[in-house]
């Protein structure tokens, strides 16, 4: 059955982040309208509903919720970094007025219906699923949680060293891949909102209240902030309560955070993260963009970083080229915009949707000797598509291969109502799928290049790099001497030739292009 | 390579794949070829013996099982060489997860120096075969628009291809191919080997994987799950010079008796069938069984520190010795329910040491941990505040099971656990990867192609005076297994949980982050 697409809005909002992109949203918005919601225009106040997305299936046997809100860590005050993440995570998990949150997990215990939350740069969302016959029970629950968190001492604190170990010991300590990408955010994003991590610094972390966690929940998680998604087997109507229900929230009495324009990179820059006990190299390269999913050239932009590396799948020219031709490691990816995955699977997240984007391309760990090759391999291979484009040929072969593999993305209600919420954060009235699919359609050859010539940078790169002995890697960058991989097998005479040209290609790096950042600073 | 986590994941057409919609699904052609056996009936093989193909001369047919509790309807077939096939109709989701299972994981790498080669075997399986190169291959899973990978355990490897449902007929028979027909040559192999080593350097930043290693070693001394999915250090290093040796590995268990096929979604059970046999029935070979050694009993508490190379909370993980799922589910599922009730948030234990005292940051058991084919370990991870005692938490872990085994558990918590775990089955059951996926799990660790329906069906019997007996019986400190990894500056310190090929110690490969909820990295794979 056709899931029930419709909504209702008041306020503002559900296009909010395209307002900061740079092209203008298109001004029919069908998905969100700005009705009010019929039949209660004379009971209810109507400015006491939220806005609100629904995508009924009464066929299917569970209900999800997303609860969007346009508030993330780029509403953290300055000196106050991961005050937002842990506001939010006091509200999902600090209990309710009326339950402590031991009460609270042994009341939503059967249901298995954890309630999570997500919080990113510029949205949080709370997320949950139930079975749709517990919905009754389950709700009110759900509700209690975002309406009246119990925000107690006790689940401060524990949050908060939470918090503080997941910056540490998992950020920091456990996943340089992470660290990369992470890292590279802090390069590209220096003193604007965008520049710290989600879960905040070391000194952010360590200054927070409880009071400051509440003011600031007041201050970000409020009406006109709110978008309640809901999809599965519903009830007729529930969205609405729902969105009455929210009404409740706190009215907003600030503008979200103000995003200045991102800085500039002109030619390579690279940032060693300098980690002792590294045993690899990870690398993260990227610049910002001005192309977000509101933008024409979105579509286009998409397809050629899909083309250079999709998540996880072995379709990628730097997958082929630096992983199975050559072994040097686990992949090698590239994503038109902030990436991260979900779960333990190769889709994106929904509901980390931003005003302002970054393409980055990252290789996972390499061992070190031949991480510089695997850098230079990455930027010719990068760089030689740049110049070449794709022929019609492979266009047409790469295009059947992404406009039917997209499908997959979204086999679950709230996957579907994730992406269709963000479709509502960036304005757009056509779903995510069909406008790239469209896009993709009309795309010829010499229109991807045409694109990609605009929006790619080829070479005014951010390049940050996770490795120890982050002095003498420097020493090598400067220097710029060849760098020849050493392999287990011997290589075909393709892939020989091309290392010959791979190991010496020039990087133009200077001393002051060349920053260590020891690992004890980072995130500090 | 990793075992499954109640994750996410929702199905497209939940209510035709379950509950009274099933009925509706079976596929009526299936009268004509069936020859059996009630579905609920069919014994739990155990080890070895479920490897055995059935000996009918002739394909079987299992009537669809009715969709009792959360268990959906699924049609069993078993082709003359002993390749068995499953379909699970799901209708309307608009795709195939058509998943391959092979009953090798790293407990079947017996000889020494050669872990990390059911691992490695999953990944040389996109390598290409006689007639389609690696580049062919990849470019007609691309004309389908699939998703595309696999992952490896301890007990099983499974391939894991979605595609849309008209991509079917062009699927099946390049996966007939690759699995039939495969043919890697050295240096590709040697290529596939660098891209298992960076693997392991993706891994080997987390502290977990070694922690997981070192209790695998700790607790096993002969059986092989004394070794990680991923090898030692030293074996994948060692893996180039060691071509001729994977192709043993690969005639050993690649084989059509000791694989199971998955086709869940938008499938018809008799087309599905007619592919098959149309791409598979000229495979033949049989499975082989290489000794795995018996572990013998443990006698007393083990315990290891580790020390970690850079800044770090203290870290704890416990492993208790337990039954294998195929030789007493019954006592699993107890197990399960008792990881899930002690451990989980609403437990006294985490009330108290997490929320209350806040002595541990994250306190965490999985109870699929309790789900392995042969006997193995009921796993607790901890991550503690610096200024706690590992002595504290091991005495408050071993506490809160000691009340347990005193029958202090109360019903309606036992009951709350075993409610928490089926619904949490349910609600990651929603598409068809993750109906497949957890559906070959129970069958890999069981041996029967029905065990995840036998398995909730324990989990729904359940009751407290089970779970203080699996308590009493397993979760004691004779049984008991600890490592425990400290910051780098700790006094007294410990072995060095660092890489070095020449020594011992080594990455772990089934990465086991220390606590829930779980960091993201595990669940590894083709890529």
């Amino acid at each position: 059955m056709k899931p029930l697409l419709r909504s209702l809005t008041l306020g503002l909002g559900l296009s909010a982040l395209a307002a900061g992109c740079e092209e203008t949203p298109p001004a029919k918005v069908p998905v969100l309208t700005t009705a009010q919601p019929t039949g209660t225009a004379d009971k209810a106040p109507p400015k006491k509903a939220v806005a609100s997305l629904a995508q009924r299936d009464p066929a299917s046997r569970v209900v999800a919720f997303r609860v969007v809100f346009q508030s993330g860590s780029a509403d953290d005050p300055p000196g106050r970094e991961g005050l937002t993440a842990l506001a939010a995570q006091m509200i999902a998990e600090s209990g309710t007025e009326a339950l402590t949150f031991g009460e609270l997990s042994r009341k939503l215990y059967p249901f298995a219906a954890s309630i999570s939350v997500n919080v990113e740069r510029d949205e949080t969302v709370f997320s949950a699923e139930v079975a749709a016959e517990s919905l009754e029970a389950f709700y009110p629950i759900l509700r209690d949680v975002l309406l009246t968190p119990r925000f107690d001492k006790e689940s401060f604190e524990r949050l908060r060293s939470r918090a503080v170990s997941r910056l540490t010991d998992d950020l920091k300590g456990g996943n340089d891949e992470a660290l990369g990408k992470e890292a590279l955010q802090a390069v590209l994003y220096p003193g604007h909102p965008y520049g710290h991590p989600a879960v905040g610094t070391e000194r952010g972390l360590a200054g927070l209240s409880l009071e400051d966690a509440l003011a600031h929940k007041k201050r970000v998680f409020c009406t006109d902030r709110v978008t309640a998604g809901v999809a599965g087997g519903f009830p007729e109507g529930f969205e609405e309560r729902v969105a009455k229900d929210l009404g409740a929230l706190p009215a907003c009495e600030g503008a979200r955070a103000a995003l200045p324009a991102p800085k500039k990179t002109t030619g390579l820059k690279v940032t060693i993260v300098d980690k002792p006990s590294a045993d690899a190299m990870a690398f993260s390269l990227g610049f910002t963009t001005e192309v977000t999913r509101a933008s024409e050239d979105f579509a286009p932009v998409a397809f050629f970083t899909s083309f250079m590396g999709l998540h996880r799948q072995s379709a990628g020219v730097l997958y082929n080229r630096l992983r199975e031709a050559r072994g040097f490691n686990y992949g090698d990816y590239m994503y038109p915009e902030h990436f991260e995955q979900e779960g333990w699977g190769r889709f994106p997240l929904p509901n980390i949707a931003r005003r302002q984007q970054m393409i980055s391309l990252w290789l996972r760990p390499v061992k070190p000797q031949n991480g510089l090759f695997a850098l230079r391999g990455a930027l010719h291979f990068y760089r030689e598509k740049l110049a070449q484009g794709v022929p019609d040929e492979e266009l047409g072969r790469f295009r059947g291969f992404l406009s039917r593999y997209i499908g997959l993305e979204q086999q679950t209600p709230s996957r579907r109502l994730g992406f269709a919420l963000d479709d509502a954060a960036y304005g757009q009235s056509t779903a995510h799928i069909e406008r790239l699919r469209a896009g993709w359609a009309a795309l010829t050859s010499a229109k991807l290049k045409e694109v990609v010539g605009r929006r790619f940078a080829g070479t005014d790169l951010t390049i940050v790099i996770v490795t120890k002995d982050g002095a003498a890697l420097k020493a090598a960058l400067v220097k710029g001497d060849k760098s020849p991989p050493t392999y287990d097998a011997p290589k075909p005479k393709e892939v020989t030739d091309e290392d010959r040209v791979i190991e010496a290609l020039p990087l133009g790096l200077k001393d002051e292009d060349v920053t260590i950042w020891p690992i004890a600073d980072v995130f500090k | 390579m990793l075992k499954r986590r109640f994750l996410i994941g929702l199905p497209l057409v939940f209510a035709a794949a379950y509950g009274a919609g099933a009925k509706a699904a079976a596929p009526p052609a299936n009268a004509a070829a069936s020859t059996t056996a009630a579905p609920n009936t069919a014994p739990a093989a155990s080890g070895a013996a479920a490897a055995t193909p059935p000996s009918s001369a002739s394909p079987a047919t299992t009537a669809p099982v009715a969709a009792s509790s959360i268990a959906p309807a699924m049609t069993v077939d078993t082709l003359e060489n002993g390749l068995t096939v499953v379909t699970v109709p799901m209708p309307g989701s608009g795709v195939v997860a058509f998943y391959t299972l092979v009953r090798a994981g790293a407990r079947d790498e017996v000889e020494e120096g050669r872990s990390g080669y059911a691992h490695l075997f999953e990944h040389l399986m996109f390598r290409g075969t006689k007639t389609t190169s690696a580049r062919q291959y990849e470019q007609r899973m691309q004309a389908m628009g699939a998703d595309n990978n696999a992952f490896t355990t301890s007990d099983f490897t499974l391939y894991v291809p979605v595609i849309p449902k008209e991509s079917l007929a062009d699927l099946v028979p390049i996966e007939a191919d690759r699995f039939q027909h495969l043919d890697v040559a050295e240096n590709a192999y040697k290529d596939e080997t660098g891209a298992v080593n960076g693997e392991l350097n993706k891994g080997m930043a987390n502290p977990g994987w070694f922690m997981d290693e070192a209790l695998r070693e700790l607790a096993f001394q002969k059986h092989t799950y004394g070794h990680t999915t991923i090898g030692y250090k030293r074996d994948v290093v060692a893996m180039p010079k060691n071509y001729s040796y994977s192709k043993t590995f690969f005639s050993r268990f690649y084989t059509p008796d000791n694989c199971t096929i998955w086709a869940v979604g938008d499938v018809d059970h008799k087309r599905v069938l007619e592919l098959v046999r149309a791409n598979y029935a000229g495979w033949k070979a049989k499975r082989a069984q290489p000794k795995i050694d018996v572990e013998p009993e443990q006698k007393e508490a083990r315990q290891k520190a580790l020390t970690w190379k850079g800044p770090t909370t203290p870290r704890l993980t416990l492993g208790y010795k337990i039954p294998g799922a195929a030789e007493n589910m019954r006592d699993v599922a107890a197990l399960a329910v008792t990881a899930t009730l002690v451990f989980g948030e609403p437990g006294d234990l985490y009330q108290r040491v997490v929320v209350k005292d806040q002595k541990v940051i994250e306190l965490g058991s999985d109870p699929d941990d309790a789900l392995n084919k042969d006997p193995g370990l009921f796993r607790i991870d901890a991550k503690l505040k610096a200024t706690t005692p590992f002595e504290e938490v091991i005495a408050s872990v071993q506490g809160a099971l000691d009340a347990v085994a005193r029958g202090e558990a109360k019903a309606a918590d036992v009951e709350s656990a075993r409610t928490h775990m089926v619904s949490a089955l349910t609600l990651s059951m929603q598409t068809p990867g993750t109906v497949a996926e957890r559906l070959a799990y129970l069958m890999a660790v069981t041996g029967d192609v029905h065990g995840f329906e036998k398995y909730t069906a324990e989990l729904r019997k359940v009751t407290a005076e089970d779970v203080a007996r699996v308590a009493k019986a397993y979760l004691v400190p004779a049984r008991r297994n600890v490592v425990t990894l400290s910051p780098p500056s700790e006094k007294g310190g410990g072995d060095k949980a660092s890489p070095d090929p020449k020594k011992d110690a080594t990455p772990a490969a089934t990465p086991k982050p220390a606590a829930t909820p779980k960091p993201a990295a595990p669940k590894g794979g083709k890529k």
